[in-house]
């Protein structure tokens, strides 16, 4: 009986011990995106780029998983009685990357009588207003990771920050190639050259290679036409009214992610249901007759654009609209991120693409944009990797819905 | 036209018409071989045609049967018998297939012909396939046209199969274009390319696209076989001897057969034939120069001979080169010149004779007249000697006064010969003719009288002044009143007329006597000839000397018993030589 039970313990101590976390290793990721800069007063908000940023550089609060505001470089905050003086206490034991204590002069912010608290709070939570120290050229962060080697437009290596305050990472690296095509990427993962790559929608319904494993996360990225202010407005109501997402959707998205009317995605807005999204091509051919042919334009090596784009055409000519490829572009197919959980930085950058005054509420300025016809929502799709066998913490971790890594807690079976 | 100019005209023309034959002809010879050639060219690339045909459609059946056959294709097919098939997974299976079976046109079709898949369109899912519709049923391959993005749309070889699994069933529908490509694997020979007619604009050969088919699409849209010559551009060396062969679906195959050749092999025959002609040409006026020098110009010699002695020149001779007809006509007209010569100077002779015979006669006659008065006074006055001495001094006075007379008589006579012999050149003055006749008759008005003869003076007014010798004018006037007045001794009426008369003037003396016969009127001006019983028959002589003199004319005119008509034409200004 004794016995029966020390085989026993020895049997949940292997098992605890065969999925107990593990330190050292690099964690390699291939990306199709170009990344120019992580410096976040440079990054357009909800930039692919911010991924990386994050982990390197911190904010002195963030939002969790449930939108709320937590205390993160900065433990408690006062403030006076008018709420326009504020003053952060700093977390006590952060190093910077250099090893140096991040000991932040005293300082206080002034904000107007106005500002919400909870606004003040949730704008300090967004990675352009994370802490970077610039010194002799260099930026330097106090995040779980710190730069390494930077080829811009290559690749990019962070190493782990031994004295991260939050404890060291698990990963003694992550080695980011950069500018990687899709089937460059499959092709990696396959020689086991790669442990995280991008998956397009249309092949998340692919029976994954042997060993790895799938992370969707929930829509965090808008498919959209940008439209130029010199086409007439009937012709943008014309496209918007000839489009039929749904086939998209099903076929070339493979039913990821969901058709969309609104730039924001439901589950991060809350109306989105709002905006209308039905197709009517009689109205459309009504309001498109006898214009001009419209020079259209995609990113032809996204070969899921370019699907998607060839089908809009095709919709259009049913219309009696015209879009081709020659000429100065006059509506883009393009991708639109949403910065999760503050999506107004969205559609503040909406706005300004598509040069359309906002007003203050957000449900407004979505619709406004929308209305405008200069900015036409498409598709609400969601970021999938596939990730190899040797990757734990990641798929099913919390922060896998709005797509804000955190390396930090991410491991590598050697 | 000379002879020379209708020579050469028509040695010209002969030589340029026989080089225009020569080169006509071996134009059409050289085009019929040609034309040959083309035909035998053209049959070979629609056999090939033919068989290419043949052999791809074979090919695409086996390729779209095995597609139909494939795991993929089935697996598709096993869906469809779904309540609710999801045909989103195959979405790109038709270009896997496609690539996999080198097919260029391809795509998945549920049994209501709703695209599944499509390898050359892929964003064409969900929509109606049209191309293949109306040959659903067809087991063999047919031609379509096949719509391409961007409006634009191919003709294709096609061929359509059914895949059925697990109680499901799709289509599958394959082509291959119809494109450079394939006009390429023709094999066509150097000289010869085939074109397709794909529809308005839009022709296509081995090299590719065709710019600016347009000279084609008058053959294309007649629809059926016909041959043409198509022209490409202005050089006619860009034509093509073009065959159409209806395709259906709009689509034309033209075999076309450059003509570049033809047309540089024509235009050096007719180059040629322009120089040979030149040439030709050239040789025939060299020709013509050298045989109208042996012909035309001893032709032209005789011609100016001729005109000399027409004018006058009875010496003119033609030189004989020749001994040929030419030169007998040159030599009889010189042996005719010389007869004339001969003639005249006989004539001449024979006429001087006659006048001095008239002039013998005419002395004789005039002389004789004294001669006798003075012959019987002188007899006279010897009888009266003789027999009568004591009336010898009355005879003698009588006598010697009869001699004197007479030989005054004679003296006359002789000086009228004296001065028709010595008529002075005229010395011109400018002379009022109508005063001239005036003076004249007024001179004679008492022997008007005296010979019941009645005048009538017509005087155009205005009638220009002339150059004349007044002094020689008025004493051919008065000789010509004179021979009026001798041609009317029973009286009559003399008219006098004058008018202007081609620049100078005219003046007509008509008498009512006895008249001219026509023989007397063509002797009249004859020096010593007269129709009178007395006179010297220098009168007339005299007025046709004045006449003449300043550079004048005189005719007459009669009839018989209506009496005659003087008529003399003056110029205004005589010329003096």
């Amino acid at each position: 009986m004794r016995l029966t039970a020390l085989l026993g313990i020895a049997a949940v101590s292997c098992v605890v011990g065969g999925v107990r976390p593990h330190y050292g290793g690099a964690l390699r990721i291939e990306t199709r995106i170009s990344i120019a800069t992580l410096d976040p007063a440079e990054l357009e908000p909800g930039s692919p780029a911010e991924r990386f940023s994050t982990q390197v550089f911190e904010t002195l609060t963030v939002l969790d998983e449930h939108d709320q505001v937590r205390p993160w470089l900065a433990v408690e905050w006062t403030h006076d009685t008018s709420r326009k003086r504020w003053i952060f206490k700093p977390r006590a034991d952060v190093t910077l990357h250099d090893g140096t204590p991040w000991v932040p002069a005293p300082a206080s912010l002034s904000f107007p009588d106005d500002q919400p608290l909870n606004d003040l709070l949730r704008s300090l939570a967004n990675t352009k207003n994370a802490i970077v120290v610039r010194a002799n050229g260099a930026l330097l962060g106090t995040g779980p990771f710190k730069i390494d080697r930077w080829q811009p437009g290559k690749s990019l290596t962070l190493a782990a920050h031994e004295s991260y305050w939050g404890g060291r990472p698990f990963l003694d690296q992550v080695r980011i190639t950069i500018g990687r095509s899709p089937k460059e990427q499959a092709l990696a993962l396959d020689l086991g050259q790669a442990d995280v790559i991008e998956v397009a929608p249309a092949d998340v319904r692919r029976p994954p290679p042997r060993g790895a494993h799938l992370s969707v996360s929930a829509p965090i990225e808008t498919f959209a036409l940008l439209v130029n202010a010199s086409v007439p407005v009937n012709v943008r109501q014309a496209l918007a009214l000839a489009i039929d997402r749904a086939p998209i959707h099903s076929v070339l998205l493979q039913k990821q992610g969901e058709p969309a009317g609104a730039l924001i995605p439901q589950w991060i807005s809350g109306y989105a249901f709002l905006f209308p999204l039905a197709r009517d091509v009689s109205k459309a051919r009504e309001l498109a007759g006898g214009s001009k042919p419209v020079a259209f334009s995609y990113d032809a090596g996204d070969p899921l654009l370019r699907a998607i784009a060839d089908r809009i055409a095709l919709n259009a000519s049913e219309a009696g609209l015209k879009l081709t490829t020659t000429g100065k572009p006059e509506v883009a197919l393009t991708r639109l991120r949403i910065s999760v959980p503050d999506f107004r930085l969205t559609l503040d950058r909406a706005g300004t693409l598509a040069e359309t005054p906002l007003p203050a509420g957000d449900y407004d300025a979505e619709r406004a944009i929308v209305e405008s016809g200069r900015l036409i929502p498409l598709f609400h799709l969601p970021a999938a990797y596939l990730l190899g066998p040797a990757v734990h913490r990641w798929a099913g971790a919390p922060w896998v819905r709005s797509d804000r890594w955190r390396l930090a807690e991410v491991w590598v079976r050697p | 036209m000379t002879f020379r100019a209708r020579l050469l005209l028509v040695l010209s023309l002969t030589i340029a018409g026989a080089v225009a034959l020569v080169t006509g002809a071996v134009s059409v010879a050289a085009r019929a071989s040609f034309d040959r050639i083309d035909q035998a060219r053209r049959k070979a690339i629609l056999d090939q045609f033919q068989r290419q045909m043949d052999s791809r459609s074979h090919s695409l059946e086996q390729t779209v049967e095995r597609i139909a056959a494939s795991d993929a294709v089935l697996r598709i097919a096993v869906e469809a018998a779904r309540p609710e098939p999801d045909y989103a997974p195959f979405y790109e299976d038709a270009h896997a297939q496609a690539a996999a079976q080198q097919l260029e046109l391809l795509e998945l079709l549920q049994a209501d012909h709703t695209i599944i898949s499509s390898a050359h369109w892929p964003a064409r899912f969900g929509y109606q396939n049209d191309w293949a519709v109306a040959d659903w049923q067809a087991t063999r391959a047919f031609l379509t046209r096949v719509p391409l993005q961007q409006e634009e749309s191919c003709l294709g070889l096609a061929a359509i199969r059914s895949a059925a699994a697990g109680g499901g069933r799709i289509l599958v529908v394959g082509a291959e274009k119809l494109d450079s490509r394939f006009l390429a694997s023709l094999g066509v020979a150097p000289g010869v390319r085939a074109l397709l007619w794909l529809g308005p604009g839009q022709a296509i050969d081995a090299q590719g696209p065709v710019q600016h088919p347009e000279p084609l699409a008058a053959l294309a849209q007649a629809g059926q076989r016909a041959t043409s010559v198509v022209q490409w551009t202005a050089d006619r060396a860009s034509a093509e001897a073009t065959f159409a062969l209806p395709l259906g679906q709009g689509a034309v195959l033209f075999v076309a057969t450059a003509l570049r050749e033809q047309v540089e092999l024509e235009r050096s025959i007719l180059y040629t034939g322009l120089v040979v002609g030149a040439a030709g040409i050239l040789l025939g006026i060299l020709i013509g120069w050298w045989v109208t020098e042996r012909v035309s110009r001893p032709i032209e010699r005789l011609a100016s001979g001729v005109r000399a002695v027409s004018a006058g020149d009875w010496s003119a001779r033609v030189e004989v080169r020749s001994r040929d007809e030419i030169g007998e006509l040159a030599r009889a007209f010189n042996q005719m010149t010389g007869q004339l010569i001969e003639q005249r100077e006989r004539t001449v002779q024979a006429e001087r004779v006659a006048a001095w015979r008239e002039l013998a006669r005419r002395l004789a006659h005039e002389l004789k007249n004294p001669l006798f008065p003075l012959q019987i006074t002188v007899e006279n006055l010897v009888q009266a000697r003789d027999r009568h001495p004591e009336q010898f001094d009355e005879v003698f006075r009588e006598g010697t006064g009869t001699l004197l007379a007479e030989i005054g008589n004679l003296k006359t006579i002789i000086g009228r010969f004296s001065d028709f012999s010595k008529m002075p050149a005229p010395r011109f003055e400018p002379v009022d003719l109508n005063r001239l006749v005036g003076d004249v008759t007024k001179l004679f008005a008492a022997q008007f009288e005296s010979h019941g003869v009645k005048t009538a003076l017509n005087l155009a007014n205005g009638l220009p002044a002339i150059d004349a010798d007044p002094e020689q004018l008025g004493r051919a006037l008065r000789n010509l009143v004179l021979n009026a007045l001798d041609a009317m001794p029973e009286g009559g009426s003399l008219r006098i007329h004058t008018e202007a008369h081609e620049g100078g003037v005219r003046i007509a003396v008509a008498d009512s006597g006895a008249g001219l016969t026509q023989e007397e009127c063509g002797r009249l001006f004859t020096p010593y000839y007269t129709t009178k019983s007395h006179g010297t028959g220098l009168g007339l002589a005299i007025v046709q000397s004045v006449v003449s003199d300043h550079q004048g004319r005189i005719a007459v005119t009669s009839v018989p018993g209506e009496g005659a008509t003087f008529v003399i034409d003056l110029p205004a200004k005589a010329e003096v030589s």
